[in-house]
Formats: structure tokens, sequence, C-alpha cells
């Protein structure tokens, strides 16, 4: 099934997933994470600029975890939006080139898609930009490993996405 | 790692994003880069389980190891990170989380470093780094 052939979430579903994910997820609201878009096994994300976010105060650049940060909640995000039913999942591993310097100012947005998935892993890739520019300031590679689907009776975590 | 903790709590933060994470480091009598990301609860990513949110973590594990090089290298400027590698080994708990790093070659342009964090004890990382970084 391509992602064309899925409905986009509209505007309203995204603004109680925000709401859903903000609560879900104290790290992406300290940092004010934002989504602009879901959409099968894709995910995409803005991150308002904080002068919090500097690592460098003398060069005067982004710490790199900004990006890690951002990347790996994009992706799971997208790995989330994969899933065929409600299974717990958890990142193996992640890896990140910092293709260009994050100089501070710009909002910084984050693009995620799922590669591939198996009975067992979710492939996902991730990209960040500065917002308006083309040019990708670092992209990564994340993996996921799917847990077993929760019995019936369960106390689900409340992370259903509301359509 | 309460009775034997190897930071004071009131080691500066360098920098405001690991002000924002709680992040502050510590140097030992051997030159060893301890880094201390203590916990608050704004730091989790998975209030289920719960755990850590991975981003905190890897921040902790690239920290040390920009600043175990340059402890090493006396370099007045940070190091650039070209790249991170992270392996999420165990889920990382609700507590304080510890870091080193221990570097693998540090050339002239070019270090390779391995960071490992834990938690209650250091023989159980929950997350480990491969980082590169460009020196000048």
């Amino acid at each position: 099934m391509t992602a064309e052939q899925k409905n986009t979430l509209n505007v309203d579903a995204l603004r109680k997933m925000n709401r859903a994910f903000h609560g879900m997820v104290p790290l992406n609201n300290r940092l004010g994470v934002v989504i602009e878009k879901l959409d099968y096994g894709y995910a995409k994300t803005t991150l308002p600029y904080q002068e919090s976010f500097i690592g460098d105060p003398k060069r005067v650049t982004i710490h790199g975890g900004v990006i890690t940060t951002l990347l790996d909640t994009t992706a799971g995000m997208a790995a989330f939006m994969s899933l065929k039913e409600l299974v717990p999942f958890a990142t193996l591993d992640l890896r990140i080139d910092h293709l260009a310097s994050a100089s501070p100012g710009a909002d910084i947005e984050a693009e995620a898609k799922l590669i591939r998935h198996t009975r067992s892993v979710i492939f996902i890739e991730a990209t960040a930009f500065f917002k308006g520019n083309p040019n990708p300031i670092s992209r990564a590679t994340v993996t996921f490993m799917l847990g077993t689907p929760l019995a019936p009776d369960a106390t689900r975590p409340n992370w259903e996405v509301p359509v | 790692m309460s009775g034997d903790n190897p930071l004071s709590d009131d080691v500066a933060c360098v920098a405001p994003f690991l002000d924002l994470l709680g992040i502050a480091t510590t140097q030992d009598q051997q030159g060893h880069i301890i880094g201390k990301m203590t916990y608050q609860p704004h730091l989790i990513g998975n209030p289920n389980v719960p755990a850590l949110h991975g981003g905190g973590v890897s921040s902790l594990l690239e920290t040390v190891a920009v600043m175990q090089v340059m402890a090493a290298t006396d370099a007045s400027d940070i190091p650039k990170t070209i790249n991170i590698t992270v392996d999420f080994l165990r889920p990382a708990k609700p507590l304080d989380t510890y870091a080193s790093a221990v570097l693998l070659r540090v050339g002239r342009r070019i270090a390779t470093v391995e960071a490992t964090a834990w938690q209650e004890s250091e023989d159980k990382p929950v997350t480990s780094a491969r980082v590169l970084l460009r020196l000048r």
C-alpha cells in the first residue's frame, strides 16, 4: 500500500495526536517537538528554535543531542505509524551522520520514513533540515524491535492514534 | 550508585543544552571524564515502561566522548561530531545516569571514541555509543 492510498491524518486528528503525544513523552514536550504530518510509515515534525539547544557557547552551535533526540523521536513516530497491530516496540540502535553544522536560530524539521517492516524489526530512515532549506543537516538510520502483541485484557497504553 | 557518587552536585553545567538535560561532567584523578545526568521527570521518553528518552542518554554519551577528547588533547574548541552510533542495550530507568568514554584513537584530525552509560551498576551498561569527532 502506498502512502497516497492511505488518508493523511486531518488537522483535528493531528492536534489531538500532538496533545496525546506531549502528555506521553515529557522530553519532547520540554524540547517543544511539534508533529506536522503523520501517514502510513511516515512522520514529519518541527522543532522551533530555543537558546537552550546550544551545545557550544563559544562557537554558538546546537548540541548534537538535540538533533539525535528529534530524529529518534520522529523515527519512533514513523515506526508507530508502521505498526500492523498494537505492539510495544523499543529502539535497538540509531546511527546519525551530521552532514552540516547545526548553527542556531532556525527551526529544525525532521522527516522519517519506513524502509522495511519485518516480523520483528522496523527499519526507519530519518532526515533533519533547517526550515526552508532543502539541504539535509543530519541523516539517521534507526531500528526498532517489535514486542509481542498485548493480551486483549491487558491494560493498554494510551497511545491509540485518534482518527 | 549513591554511596560512591563520583560527582558533586554543584558541578557547573557549561552549555545551555546540558543544563536543560541536567548533565554535568567531572574528571577523576586518572583523567577520566565521568558524566552524570541527574534524573528529572522531563527526561522520560516512554512513561509506560517507564524509560528515559534515548535522545537524552545519547546526548550524555556524546558529551562525555567530546569532553574526554578535549581532556586528552588540551583542545580549547569543542570537536565537531561527524557521526554517532548508539546501541540501546537495556531500558534506561528513571534514575541518575552516568557515562564515561574510552578513546579508541585520537589522530591529528579525527578521534574515534566509545562511550558507555550505566545506572545502578557500571557492569550493566544501559546504552553504548561509538562517536567520530573532527578535531580541526
